[in-house]
């Protein structure tokens, strides 16, 4: 299996996004993925990022439009209220398996 | 060993003083991670993730000093040209919020000390049932320690920062319960509310400003936000704005010498260096929000773990509200509009720059307000620009001493703002531009007028921010109903508020 690749999207690219960026990088290799970059953006430059062809998924905490990108889109508070990390972990794993 | 003879002779005092000028001699980039891995070892923080997370805080500040540093030695020359060539006079250089929640953070009196002030504050009043907000969101911890600053500097007393700095931690509290059926309802994010130091103070001030502007013919007018969205493109990105500012400002500075080559030099480097801020800074921000990430989970956990049977909503940044299209849609609408207002409107000071990528916190909490109407949304927003350039033309000169307390060295190239967070913003207007002892009083009234409107009419009060009313009897039927878990009361007055009751004679 090849190294996957994520985007984490928020507002600012800066807070929430680095909470669920430092969540994944922590918490994805122990379910045996094989994760390579986890890149940050503002939602305003998520389709110029992903448009790039490089990501495999998004994972953001802020509302996108799904119909604009061609990878699966997972929105999710999780990570920052702590309450349901388990199963958005678990909808990222089969997300990136497909 | 010897022991130094100074300490022997003079006793306690001389050794404070020696504590006290080591710690100025430290500088922010140094005490800075010594502070905050102290508080992370009291939340248990394991050793080696506070050491680490300590380390980036250092780094974060040492980044974000050299962008800071880029920044006033390529625009600020170019700003005061621009005013001997053009006669415009904009001495407040913007330099957005990653400088402000730096500076505030940074402010060695106070700073990170809002930390753990709040942590016990918040919990004390979730405990007694004032609030059903727990903060967990520290990172915004900064815009209480920003107002604190600002406060600091014109009183140089530690009490009253701390006290108004807590005023506006209060506020954000009571406008998070306040607004949190709405924002439930309108982003769809259950149990979650938005205590944001920016997005509040701007939307309850829109609050009337709105109902007003629904009363003219405006209120009738829709825009689609997606069109817009779509019509910028990537043209919306913080680089692109960044270019167009530098640009605007270097033709500006040499407008007098355009047909000469080397002005086109200097204006094509102003663009260039412009985004560069634009995109870097945020960037040296995110080393310090990941070094708070590890305080921030234990915080999380040492503040929710004790009230697990309780009704909460967990407090997050608003910025997981901003991807909704209304809220880019107008963020980017009011860009040239806010220029254009910081030319025209007499007496203004604000040079705009980094904050113009900053309207999505500003409108964050508005959206449920008008319904994503980006229309009513603009409008009402023009109108809360024109007390925003004032307040941060007021406040440029506190938020460059603050600045200075916390080691970042502008090269004494005159004064910096922030105009949308915070240095512009009602809060600001109220909590620091007028004496402390009065903003206190007025702050705390403001806050318990809401807390008692809540509390006597929560139905009203939860539509006028946003909700629908099937929304709004819902969360009083769960909140303020029966007992809640503290010793406040969750209701005041009769079971249900006036509209409550019609409501239900209608079922």
């Amino acid at each position: 299996m090849t190294a996957k690749n994520i985007l984490v999207v928020c507002g600012t690219s800066v807070a929430t996004s680095t909470v669920v960026k430092e969540a994944l990088k922590e918490k994805l290799p122990a379910r045996g993925l094989d994760i390579g970059t986890i890149a940050k953006a503002k939602a305003t430059e998520a389709p110029g990022k992903v448009s790039s062809g490089n990501f495999d998924l998004i994972v953001t905490t802020t509302q996108l439009n799904k119909d604009k990108f061609d990878i699966p889109v997972i929105h999710t508070t999780a990570f920052m209220t702590g309450i349901g990390q388990d199963e958005v972990l678990d909808d990222i794993v089969a997300a990136l398996e497909d | 060993m010897a022991v130094p003879e100074v300490l022997l002779q003079s006793g306690v005092s001389s050794l404070l003083n020696s504590i006290n000028s080591v710690i100025q001699s430290l500088g922010v980039s140094v005490l800075l991670p010594i502070i905050i891995f102290l508080i992370a070892l009291a939340f248990r923080v394991d050793v080696l993730k506070a050491a680490r997370s300590s380390i980036l805080i250092g780094i974060g500040f040492i980044g974000i000093n050299l962008v800071i540093g880029l920044f006033s030695e390529n625009i600020s020359p170019l700003a005061q040209q621009m005013v001997e060539v053009t006669g415009i006079t904009l001495p407040a250089v913007d330099v957005g919020w990653p400088a402000a929640a730096a500076i505030a953070f940074g402010i060695a009196e106070l700073g990170v000390w809002m930390i753990p002030l709040f942590v016990v504050m918040n919990l004390v009043l979730f405990a007694i049932g004032f609030t059903y907000t727990l903060n967990v969101d520290i990172w915004n911890y900064w815009h209480f320690a920003f107002i604190g600053g600002l406060v600091y500097m014109s009183t140089n007393n530690w009490l009253y920062s701390v006290a108004v700095g807590l005023t506006l931690g209060l506020f954000v509290l009571v406008a998070a319960d306040w607004t949190q059926p709405a924002v439930e309802e309108t982003f769809d994010t259950p149990g979650i509310s938005i205590p944001h130091g920016t997005s509040a103070p701007y939307a309850v001030a829109a609050i009337p400003i709105h109902w007003a502007v629904d009363k003219t013919p405006l209120g009738n007018i829709e825009a689609d936000p997606d069109a817009i969205q779509d019509r910028f493109g990537i043209l919306g990105e913080p680089i692109f704005v960044g270019l167009a500012i530098g640009l605007v400002i270097g033709i500006a500075a040499y407008s007098n010498a355009l047909f000469v080559a080397e002005s086109w030099y200097a204006i094509l480097t102003a663009g260039i260096s412009f985004a560069a801020v634009m995109h870097i800074l945020p960037m040296m921000v995110g080393i310090l929000m990941e070094g708070l990430t590890p305080l921030s989970e234990s915080i999380r956990n040492y503040m929710t773990s004790r009230f697990e049977d309780r009704d909460m909503a967990i407090g997050l940044d608003s910025a997981i509200l901003i991807g909704h299209e209304s809220v880019i849609a107008s963020s980017l609408l009011i860009v040239p509009i806010a220029i254009v207002m910081s030319i025209i409107l007499p007496g203004n000071d604000v040079l705009w720059g980094i904050d113009l990528a900053t309207f999505p916190f500003f409108f964050a909490l508005m959206v449920p307000i008008m319904n994503g109407n980006i229309v009513k949304m603009v409008v009402t927003g023009t109108i809360l620009l024109i007390p925003l350039h004032y307040i941060s033309s007021a406040v440029a000169p506190l938020l460059t001493q603050a600045a200075g307390s916390a080691g970042f060295d502008l090269g004494g190239r005159g004064l910096i703002t922030s105009p949308v967070a915070d240095a512009g913003s009602p809060a600001t207007g109220i909590l620091a531009l007028i004496p402390a002892p009065v903003a206190l009083a007025v702050g705390l009234i403001i806050v318990l007028g809401i807390w008692v409107a809540l509390r006597t009419w929560p139905q009203r009060m939860y539509m006028v921010a946003g909700a629908s009313e099937e929304k709004a009897r819902e969360t009083v039927e769960r909140r303020h109903t029966g007992k809640g878990g503290g010793l406040l009361p969750n209701k005041i007055g009769s079971t249900v508020d006036a509209t409550s009751a019609e409501g239900r004679s209608d079922d």
